[in-house]
This record gives structure tokens, C-alpha cells and sequence, in this order.
């Protein structure tokens, strides 16, 4: 099992424990968008489980991985996600008090949904970093900064630099987590074991997992933060 | 994305974008994680290049922007607002009102800003996590919200199939499209519109199947409605709003009101309610619901007998000198006097008046005196003075009959309306409404600001009418500053021509009276009352009003079968929504929502499609509040796999056509138009432009909103200057002129105001008699006793005894009908769910406070929301502003739920009966409107007893 110790500051070879997070990242960015055939297969015949226990093993993250699994057909899961993630409906939360989810799905898949604190600020926030970091927003198919898509997508990438030898991605992805994904995953946990215990509560709990703990690894490695 | 087994063969650049991650780590083979990697793209290669720095600068950034792209709002919103909207990052941030509506006249207020809380937060909607994203199938029953994903192909190929096995088999009449108002966005109108054309399809009406047309105006004057611009309320010296919340449903032209009142005009409110325009008028009449008619009466009798009306303006520009004769209630005819009328074309169809010297002559301008409905090579000018006060009688082919003027006619009419008459009937006082009535008389420039609180009525004909008839009896039409203006629903598009061609490029166009439409395939003829039921089949029996699809030879009729909505919540918006869901919608095999949110259509349909959302696509915006246009413009990229409605239904033109061209389906006659629908060339008539013939012109939107520039005589006039698509993103541009179809020129430096044709000019006014017209000598008029306007108590649908509150939905503040009604924002600023406003007696008989959670019930339907105690209410009704989503309503029973549909038979007629000149069907000009306001309820505690 690989950890930190295996990570090399050379430019030529991958610390594979900061390339393991990445993928784990990568593969909860795929996890969280529509489900396809194929990964509505890789859910069904254990292939999903087994990636993620790939990475596990490679990472040094402590991490028990939920079952992942789903009996659910194609379609059904189609309609699960949809209905979940990203049909609007307006939905009462709490009839006995009148209080309305005006907008969104039941449980939305973008941070701004779950944080006090307004869309523009969460966004520009986003933005900013992925444009500091050389990345922008697939112009073909556009959405917004804080899609829990992107920002898994942005983690993985700082991963990946800090696979690549670069500390300051690594610290990077340590203020990333602490400002945005921590927070977002802690709240997408919490919302979907409320609205129902399915394959996407598994997710969830992966998710996380993985994130607490890498975040938990990276203050220990760097301290708790450079900015407060 | 490739994937490399040896972890120093991957190249950093690509390891950065995720290549060979997962080897790294020892995955092998195709894994879930390799296709997590692309929706963030590399800019450039950064490594090494940026040191980790602080993220200081970032809300410092946040009132930071790359580009300002001009934009707007609206399907359904009439407001025509010009915004700038702020971009960074490739995402919206926020909007602003433009501010450079160019003035016209220095004397009115500035036109600047225009706009309303709702355009100021519809970057919510751009960024709303609830946007429909990528196409979606349904996988549950309708309604469920069982939906996966499929790719465009998947879906245009699904809906291409469907659409071409109508086609094959004859039933191209039985596919629908529904899409409201043109003028908010032509392009996007056009789009599913010339789709449907080009297929022999279906084009639905929306202004007289909403309630906004206001009958009385085609009946009066001939013409579908026209208004002055909002600006020139600052030219009446006297309004009334009568029935329309301009504080409410006119935010961005309210100023015109307010100013008006600042440089000495006197406003009037007449609302039942103490609604939130009459807080602001300097008089409030509150007449019971229902009977405006007999208030509008009983001002017009005391204008009458009086003296106060303008009897210059009676004598030539109206129908009162007109001779009615007294045995038949017909007008009399040129062609039933001997010696008379034998210098015209039809006298059967020229009225008769008689002079000072008791002659009889003909009235000019007379049906049968003109070459068409429009002709302005004749006057009704007179060269003899035509006596109001006839009642006489006459030597016609028939012998002696007696026969008595309009004006006799209409004063025994009013007579009925004594002022104690009228306060019993309305409420308001037998000197308020006198006094009312004397001083818009006597006022300069009057006017008349006409709302859907009179116009959705059962009898709104013979509301319209009355209201329309103090205008005309006091000579306050056809001079800026006066008129009744009805802003409800515009369906005026100011570049119609344009609009027109594009929408409609065959010319041959399948257009059906909505109402009647679904009042058929709904079920409800057939729980109809006899009297109506048999007006409805003769109507359609005579070809007056078309239902689709047609009857076949053999008498057989088919169902609808397909549907496509864009631009509108059909499903969530109709009258009778009970039986459509019930009845309507069953039959309907496929139905096709294009939207940028899941409304309730949305969620009942079988197919969506992603809508690009306003601030994601190029189009036009105008409305008859103003005389500009200014234009949408893509300040971003549609959100994810979203496309413009333009680019979707030439999608779908192309899907249709490649899949015709291989198979090599031949093209189908038309059975009603000598024209053949030809599927395998669908794609490219699509993107002709049939004016010039060019091949592949319309390929994108904004050539589409070129066309329709171009081709329209209020933005290229022969003799002025070409507006173009670019004109309008540099600044919003007024018109050069005013076409056919509207009543006046537009004039440089005056405020635009209808009738001046009429009025000023002296055309024959597009009425039956040439002139303004009050007595309708239809046979069906005459047999409901409505030749004249008359007031008739609503009709009751409901047992008054059982449902003693009315029920009553007017526009509200923080929506624009079903849109922003989900806006949390929106949503924050009043109480958040489904609310109905109730006056305090009849909560306290109900034992209901503020904020309880009660039920609205009545035979049709129960309906559940929170309590508001609203004491400008009068007794006796329960408001409930629109247009809640059904899924909002626990029971997923909405506002219409409680209202059935019903239809008045004398707006199903043509006029005159043989040739229609003055009343025939057109979509949005005449047919039946879906009225709602005759509705009873009661109102219980939850869980309570009746």
C-alpha cells in the first residue's frame, strides 16, 4: 500500500498516493453525473466497488468504502438521479411551518444550494481559482463553478499537480477543501440520507469520507490553514 | 481520452488533464475514473508557472466583469424591458436596466429605466440549479418525474418518427403547437411555428383563449385591439383605470400614471377591491363584482341625457344616426328603400340615416359601399347632417315600417340605468358615478385604462362595450391623450409583417380558436347547456369557427394526437384544467415541452427539451406599451446541452428530412390548402428565405431576427431608414413607422395613439357600418337581447347558496403568470406558497386567522393554501393571484382546478353572417375567450366541515 512516503518531488515519475486521490476524484465526478449504461453496469456487477477499492489500496486514505452497489434497472436509476439531482420542483420541506424549497431538486448538485452564503460569492470564489490554477468552464457544455462535478473535477486536478511534485497544489487543494468541497460533501451527506437511503446515499458517504480524510491528512501536512 | 499502462510514458501536460491517472495507481482497463475528467478544461500548461498565492482579490473581483451583453425578458412579459446583463467567467452575474431608450418627446417623462424586480433577479433563473439541462424522456406515467437522460439525436429522432407517421397517414392537422405572444420574442415564436406550417399543422390562439382579448373592441370598432403607448397617459388630463392594476401588472409604466397625476391629471380607480393602483388615484368607486357594465351604463345615461357627449363625433363617427328598423331589430338597408343606394356596390349591405330635411341617405363607408373590411380611398366625412333623434317610419320593399336611430335605441337602453338603479346594482353612490361621469366629459383628453378585471367576465363583450361607449359618446378616441387602452396579454407585434412571413412561410395557415379547441377534445360540450352545445356545432358547421383536426368525408373526426408547447405552461395556464388533464391529455400520444425549467407542462409531457434561457439566445422584444425594439443577445453559452428554440425545431426540420430522404416518403396533398407537405424537404424550405428565395439563409437565429427587420414596414419603410439587428444591440430603436395594422401613423415627435385613421382621417372605421358601432343586428345578438350593450348579472356556475364567496385569480405583483412564481426571491417577498386572500368578515364566520391553512372548495375541485386577512377586499370574495404551479398545491390541484370552462355563444358569430368582414374568425383578432371570473367557492379550516 502506498502513502505518502512513496511521493517523489522529481518531475518525472507520479507520487501514487496523491494520483490515487485524484482518481477517487475523478471517479465521484463521474459517480455524481448522469448515470449511463455503463456505469449503470459498473453499479450493478460490482465493477464500481472494486475501482474505488483500487484507489483506496493505492491511497493512504483511511476510508471504509460503503457497499455501492445498486439493484435498481437502468431506467430506474435514470429517474432516481433525475428526480434527486436535478428536477426542479417546488417542494414543501416542512408543511407544519409553511417553509417551501421554492426552487430546486430535493437534494441540488451545486455548493451556493447549501451554504449561507449567496450564489455570486461561492461562484466568483470558484471561478477565480479554477482561473488561477489555468482552468476554465467547458464552453460546450456550460455550468456553473460550484457543479459538484466541477469542483470534483478541480480537486482531482490538484491532485494530480501535487502528484506531479508541486506542494503548493497540495496546499491549494488543502484551502480548496477547507473553503468549498468539505462543507458541500458534509451537506450533500446529511441531505440525501434525509430524502432516502439509495445507491446516491452510498456515494455520498464515499464522498465524504474521502474528503474529511484527505482533508484531515492535508491539515496535519500543512497545518490548519495559511489564511484566517 | 486514452489511457497508458507505464506511468513514465505520460506526458505531464497530459497527465494534468487526467490521462493515465488511474494507471499510475495500478487501475488497468477502461475504468469510471478516466471519464471524470472533462468538463474543466486546461487553459494552458501552468506548471511550474504559478507560485500558490493568496486568494485576496476575490470578492474585490466579484463587481468585476468581462462583457456586457444587452438582453431582456420575456415569453409572457409585456413589459419589453431593455437590460445589461454582466458576464464573467462565461457566467451571468447580474443585470442591470439599460438606460438609453432614446426620447422622442422632450415634454413626457423620461422613458428611462423600464423594468421590475422580476427582470432584476432572472439571473436566478440562468443560474437556477432546477434548469433543464440536457433532453429527457419520461419514464413513469406523465406527471411522475421519472425521467432519463437521452442525447439530442435520440430525442429529435423519436419526436421526427412520431411527426412523419402523422404526416404519412393524413393526420397533420391533428399535431398541435402552442406558444404565446410573438412580439416578446418573434424569433423564437417563429420557430416551432414554421415548423409546424411547413408540416399542415396546427397553430394555436393564445389572446382570446387567455382572456386578454377584449371581444368588445372587434365588435365596436373592428379591430383586434389597439392602444396608445404608456407615455401618452402623461397626455390625459382625466384617467380612469378601471380594472387594471397598473401599480401591479404595469411596473416599468406606472411612472407614466404617477406623473400624470404630478402635472395636474385627476385619476380614477374603479376596482372592487382597494387594490394597490386605487391607494394611488385621487377618487376609488367600488362597484360590486360584475357589474362595471352597469356602472359604465349609468354614467353614459347621465352623459346622455345631460347633453355631455360630443354629437359632432356621434353623427360621423358612429352608428347612432344609423336607422334600426322596429319589426325585425335589423338595420335598415339602402337596398330596401327604393331609389336609394344605387350608386353603390351592395346596398343590401349600406345602412341609411336621415338628413336635417328628413331625407333619407345613405351612410358612406357602409360595408357595401367599400371594396373591404380596410379601405382608405372612401370617407365617412358628411356633407349633410344626419339626425341622432329619429323614430319614424319609412317606405321600404316591405311596406311601411317603422324604424327608430341607434340613438333612440340606445337611449331607451340607458334609461334602465337611473342613478338609483345603478347604486342598488353596483354599490356606488347615485351622485359619485353621476359626478364621475361629468367630469371625464368635460375633461380635455380623457382615457380609459381598461385591465382584465373587466375582461374576465363571461359577458366582457358587454362590459368592453359599455366602457368603450363613454369614449366614444364623449368624442375622447383618435386624439392623443385619450381612447381606451386595454394592455392585457399584447398580442401586437409592431414588425408583423416579418413576423408573419417567418412564422407562417406557406401562407396557408391551420389556425383554431384555442378555446374551442379545447372546450371540443376536452370533453365539455358534451356537459354543456343545449342552447350553447347547438351555437357551438353551428358555428363550426358553418365554417365560422374551425375546430382541428377536420371532419374527414366520411364524417369522422380524429382526436389530437401530438402537442408541442414552447414559450408557455400550456397545461398549468387552462381553464378547465380538470377536464384537459382528464380528457384532453389522454388522447394526446406525444407532447413536447421546450423549456429552460420544468414547469408543470414540463413535468406532464413526454419528451423536454432544453430551452436556451433569455440571456443565452439572440431574438427581438416589443410590445405596444412602448414604440421600441431592442433585442435579446447571447450574454452566455446556453446552460449544457440547452439550444435556442430556433436552432431545436431546425434540428428537428433536419431529422425529419434526413429520415424522409432515406426512406424516399413521398410528399402529402393538403386536403384543405392546394399545397403538398413535403417531408423530404422540409429542413431546407426551413432555411429558405422564401422572400428572396436565397437557400441555407436562415440557418441561425440572428438571421431569422434580420428577416424579420427587413421585411416589416414599422422597422424598413419604403421611405425611411432600415432598422437593423445591430441597431438595436447599440441602442434600442423606436420605429419609423406603423403599418397596416395598427390605427394611426407613428408620428416623430408624439407619443404613439390609435383611431387617428378613423377619427383624423376620416377612413371608414372596419365595422360593418363603417363607423364605431353599438348596435349589432346579428341574429344571435338580437336573440340574446345584447344589440346594444346591455348589463346581465355573471351567469352562475356555481349554487350561490352552497358556494357563497367568489373566486377570483387576478395577476399579481411577484410573478409574471407561471414565471418567477418558483423564484425564491420572488417567493420571499410575499408569503411563499399557494395564498388566498380572504376580507376579514368572512374569515371570522369561518373561524380562519391570518396564516391558517385552509381549503378552497367548490364542485369541481378543492384546493389548499395559506389564509391571508386582506381588509381592501370587499365581502364576498376570496382573491388568489396567480399562476401557482400544480405542484405546489399539495394535491397537485392548482388555481384553475376550481374553474370549469364555459363559452359565449355570441362570440362564436361571424358578421355579417354570409362574408365576415366585420367579425370572422382569426387566431388573436376574434374567437371565444376563456373567461374565469363567474366562479363561486367557499372557503373551510383545513380539515374542517363544509
Amino acid at each position: 500500500m502506498s502513502d505518502v512516503a512513496t511521493r517523489s518531488d522529481t518531475a518525472d515519475t507520479y507520487d501514487r498516493d496523491a494520483a490515487a486521490r485524484s482518481a477517487l476524484y475523478a471517479l465521484l465526478a463521474r459517480a455524481f453525473d448522469n448515470p449511463d449504461r455503463e456505469f449503470h453496469a459498473a453499479a450493478t456487477d460490482g465493477d464500481l466497488a472494486r475501482e474505488v477499492d483500487t484507489y483506496l489500496e493505492r491511497s493512504s486514505l483511511s476510508v471504509e468504502r460503503p457497499r455501492l452497489e445498486t439493484e435498481q434497472g437502468y431506467e430506474e436509476l435514470c429517474g432516481t438521479y433525475n428526480r434527486l439531482f436535478t428536477l426542479g420542483h417546488a417542494e414543501y420541506t416542512d408543511r407544519t411551518d409553511g417553509s417551501l424549497e421554492s426552487e430546486g431538486p430535493p437534494v441540488p448538485l451545486y455548493e451556493s444550494k447549501y451554504r449561507d452564503v449567496d450564489w455570486n460569492a461561492i461562484n466568483v470564489d470558484l471561478a477565480r481559482a479554477y482561473e488561477h490554477f489555468g482552468l476554465s468552464v467547458s464552453s460546450e457544455e456550460r455550468d456553473h463553478h460550484d457543479n459538484l462535478r466541477l469542483e470534483l473535477e478541480f480537486a482531482a486536478y490538484l491532485a494530480r499537480r501535487e502528484a506531479a511534485g508541486e506542494t503548493d497544489a497540495a496546499r491549494a487543494r488543502r484551502d480548496f477543501l477547507d473553503r468549498h468541497l468539505d462543507p458541500f460533501a458534509t451537506a450533500l451527506e446529511r441531505r440525501l440520507e434525509d430524502v432516502e437511503a439509495t445507491f446516491y446515499a452510498d456515494l455520498a458517504r464515499l464522498l465524504e469520507r474521502v474528503v474529511s480524510s484527505d482533508s484531515r491528512d492535508l491539515r496535519e501536512r500543512y497545518g490548519a490553514s495559511d489564511h484566517d | 481520452m486514452s489511457s497508458n499502462d507505464d506511468p513514465d510514458d505520460v506526458s505531464r501536460r497530459d497527465f494534468m488533464k487526467g490521462v493515465g491517472v488511474a494507471s499510475v495507481v495500478g487501475a488497468t482497463g477502461a475504468t469510471i475514473a478516466q471519464q471524470g475528467m472533462n468538463h474543466l478544461e486546461l487553459v494552458d500548461d501552468p506548471i511550474g508557472s504559478y507560485p500558490y498565492r493568496d486568494w485576496e482579490d476575490f470578492y474585490r473581483e466579484e463587481w468585476d466583469w468581462d462583457s456586457i451583453a444587452r438582453s431582456t425578458h420575456s415569453v409572457n412579459c409585456t413589459g419589453s424591458c431593455s437590460w445589461d446583463v454582466y458576464v464573467k467567467n462565461g457566467q451571468v452575474w447580474r443585470e442591470q436596466q439599460a438606460n438609453d431608450y432614446p426620447r422622442f418627446d422632450e415634454d413626457l417623462p423620461d422613458p428611462n429605466p423600464r423594468g421590475c424586480q422580476k427582470g432584476a433577479c432572472y439571473s436566478d433563473y440562468v443560474d437556477a440549479e432546477q434548469r433543464v439541462k440536457y433532453p429527457l424522456k419520461r419514464t413513469g406515467e406523465r406527471g411522475d418525474g421519472q425521467w432519463k437522460r437521452i442525447s439530442w439525436d435520440e430525442a429529435l429522432r423519436e419526436i421526427a418518427e412520431h411527426v412523419i407517421n402523422e404526416v404519412t397517414e393524413g393526420r397533420y392537422d391533428a399535431i398541435s403547437g402552442f406558444t404565446p405572444i410573438p412580439a416578446m420574442s418573434p424569433v423564437s415564436f417563429a420557430s416551432g411555428t414554421r415548423l409546424i406550417n411547413l408540416l399542415g399543422g396546427v397553430s394555436h390562439s393564445f389572446y382570446d383563449w387567455y382572456s386578454d382579448l377584449p371581444p368588445g373592441q372587434p365588435i365596436t370598432w373592428g379591430h383586434q385591439t389597439d392602444n396608445a403607448e404608456s407615455a401618452d397617459w402623461y397626455n390625459a388630463d382625466y384617467i380612469i383605470a378601471w380594472g387594471s392594476n397598473v401599480n401591479v401588472t404595469r411596473i416599468p409604466d406606472a411612472k407614466y400614471f404617477l406623473d400624470a397625476g404630478y402635472d395636474g391629471a385627476k385619476r380614477v380607480g374603479i376596482f372592487s377591491d382597494y387594490s394597490q393602483t386605487a391607494i394611488h388615484t385621487d377618487e376609488w368607486l367600488s362597484p360590486n363584482p360584475g357589474t362595471d357594465t352597469a356602472l359604465a351604463l349609468g354614467m353614459a345615461r347621465t352623459i346622455a341625457e345631460e347633453g355631455l357627449y360630443d354629437e359632432d363625433h356621434l353623427k360621423e363617427q358612429s352608428d347612432m344616426p344609423l336607422l334600426v328598423r322596429a319589426d325585425t331589430g335589423k338595420f335598415l338597408r339602402a337596398s330596401e328603400v327604393p331609389g336609394l343606394g344605387e350608386d353603390v356596390d351592395d346596398p343590401e349591405k349600406v345602412m341609411v340615416m336621415q338628413d336635417g330635411e328628413g331625407e333619407l341617405r345613405i351612410a358612406p363607408g357602409s360595408l357595401g359601399d367599400r371594396e373591404a373590411k380596410y379601405d382608405d380611398s372612401k370617407s365617412i366625412e358628411l356633407d349633410f347632417d344626419p339626425q341622432l333623434d329619429v323614430e319614424t317610419e319609412v317606405t321600404t320593399t316591405d311596406g311601411q315600417v317603422p324604424v327608430r336611430s341607434v340613438w333612440v335605441n340606445l337611449n331607451e337602453e340607458l334609461s334602465n340605468y337611473t342613478p338609483e338603479y345603478v347604486a342598488e346594482e353596483t354599490g356606488v353612490g347615485e351622485q359619485t358615478h353621476q359626478k364621475i361621469a361629468r367630469e371625464f366629459a368635460e375633461a380635455d383628453a380623457a382615457k380609459i385604462i381598461h385591465g382584465k378585471g373587466i375582461n374576465d367576465w363571461y359577458h366582457n363583450d358587454l362590459g368592453n362595450r359599455a366602457v368603450q361607449l363613454l369614449v366614444t359618446l364623449t368624442g375622447h378616441i383618435g386624439r392623443n391623450g385619450t381612447g381606451v387602452d386595454h394592455y392585457v396579454g399584447q398580442e401586437k407585434i409592431w414588425t408583423f409583417n416579418g413576423w408573419k412571413t417567418l412564422s407562417f412561410p406557406t401562407g396557408s395557415v391551420r389556425g383554431v380558436p384555442t378555446t374551442l379547441w379545447t372546450y371540443f377534445h376536452g370533453g365539455i360540450l358534451n356537459n354543456t347547456d343545449e342552447d350553447t352545445r347547438s351555437k357551438i356545432l353551428k358555428s363550426v358547421n358553418e365554417g365560422w369557427m374551425p375546430v382541428y383536426p377536420e371532419k374527414r368525408e366520411d364524417g369522422f373526426r380524429p382526436e389530437p394526437t401530438t402537442m408541442f408547447v414552447w414559450r408557455g405552461n400550456f397545461f398549468n395556464q387552462a381553464k378547465g384544467n380538470v377536464a384537459i388533464e382528464e380528457v384532453l391529455w389522454p388522447k394526446l400520444d406525444l407532447v413536447v415541452d421546450i423549456n429552460f425549467r420544468l414547469d408543470s407542462t414540463a413535468l406532464y409531457a413526454d419528451i423536454v427539451l432544453p430551452a436556451a434561457s433569455h440571456y443565452e439566445k439572440t431574438d427581438l422584444n416589443m410590445t405596444d406599451m412602448h414604440t421600441y425594439v431592442h433585442p435579446f443577445t447571447p450574454a452566455v453559452e446556453p446552460l449544457g446541452e440547452a439550444k435556442t428554440d430556433w436552432q431545436i425545431f431546425r434540428e428537428l426540420a433536419a431529422k425529419i428530412q434526413e429520415i424522409a430522404e432515406r426512406r424516399s416518403i413521398d410528399s402529402v396533398q393538403d386536403r384543405k390548402f392546394d399545397r403538398e407537405i413535403d417531408l423530404q424537404s422540409v429542413h431546407d424550405d426551413y432555411v429558405r428565405d422564401w422572400a428572396t428565395g436565397e437557400e441555407g439563409a436562415l440557418e441561425d437565429d440572428e438571421a431569422a431576427a434580420e428577416y424579420i427587420l427587413e421585411h416589416s414596414e414599422e422597422s424598413n419603410p419604403e421611405d425611411g431608414d432600415h432598422i437593423t439587428f445591430a441597431d438595436t444591440v447599440e441602442q434600442p430603436q423606436r420605429f419609423e413607422a406603423a403599418g397596416d395594422h395598427w390605427t394611426s401613423d407613428l408620428e416623430d415627435d408624439k407619443a404613439y395613439a390609435p383611431w387617428k385613421d378613423f377619427v383624423q382621417d376620416k377612413e371608414p372605421w372596419p365595422t360593418f357600418t363603417g363607423r364605431q358601432q353599438y348596435y349589432i343586428d346579428h341574429d344571435w345578438f338580437l336573440e340574446y337581447g345584447e344589440q346594444l350593450p346591455t348589463h346581465k348579472r355573471p351567469p352562475e356556475q356555481q349554487d350561490q347558496r352552497e358556494y357563497p364567496l367568489r373566486y377570483n385569480t387576478p395577476h399579481g405583483r411577484w410573478s409574471i403568470h407561471s414565471t418567477w412564481r418558483d423564484s425564491e426571491k420572488m417567493l420571499r417577498l410575499n408569503r411563499g406558497e399557494p395564498v388566498v386572500f380572504i376580507h376579514p368578515d368572512d374569515a371570522q364566520r369561518r373561524g380562519i386567522e391570518d396564516g391558517d391553512r385552509v381549503e378552497i372548495y367548490n364542485d369541481l375541485s378543492e384546493i389548499e393554501a395559506i389564509a391571508k386577512i386582506y381588509p381592501s377586499s370587499e365581502p364576498g370574495t376570496v382573491r388568489m393571484w396567480f399562476a401557482w404551479e400544480k405542484y405546489q398545491f399539495p394535491n397537485r390541484e392548482n388555481f384553475n382546478s376550481l374553474i370549469p370552462m364555459y363559452m359565449k355563444p355570441t362570440q362564436l358569430v361571424q358578421y355579417p353572417e354570409d362574408s365576415g368582414e366585420h367579425l370572422h374568425f382569426f387566431p388573436n383578432f376574434w374567437g371565444p375567450t376563456g373567461v374565469n371570473s363567474d366562479v363561486r367557492c367557499d372557503v373551510r379550516p383545513k380539515g374542517g366541515e363544509d
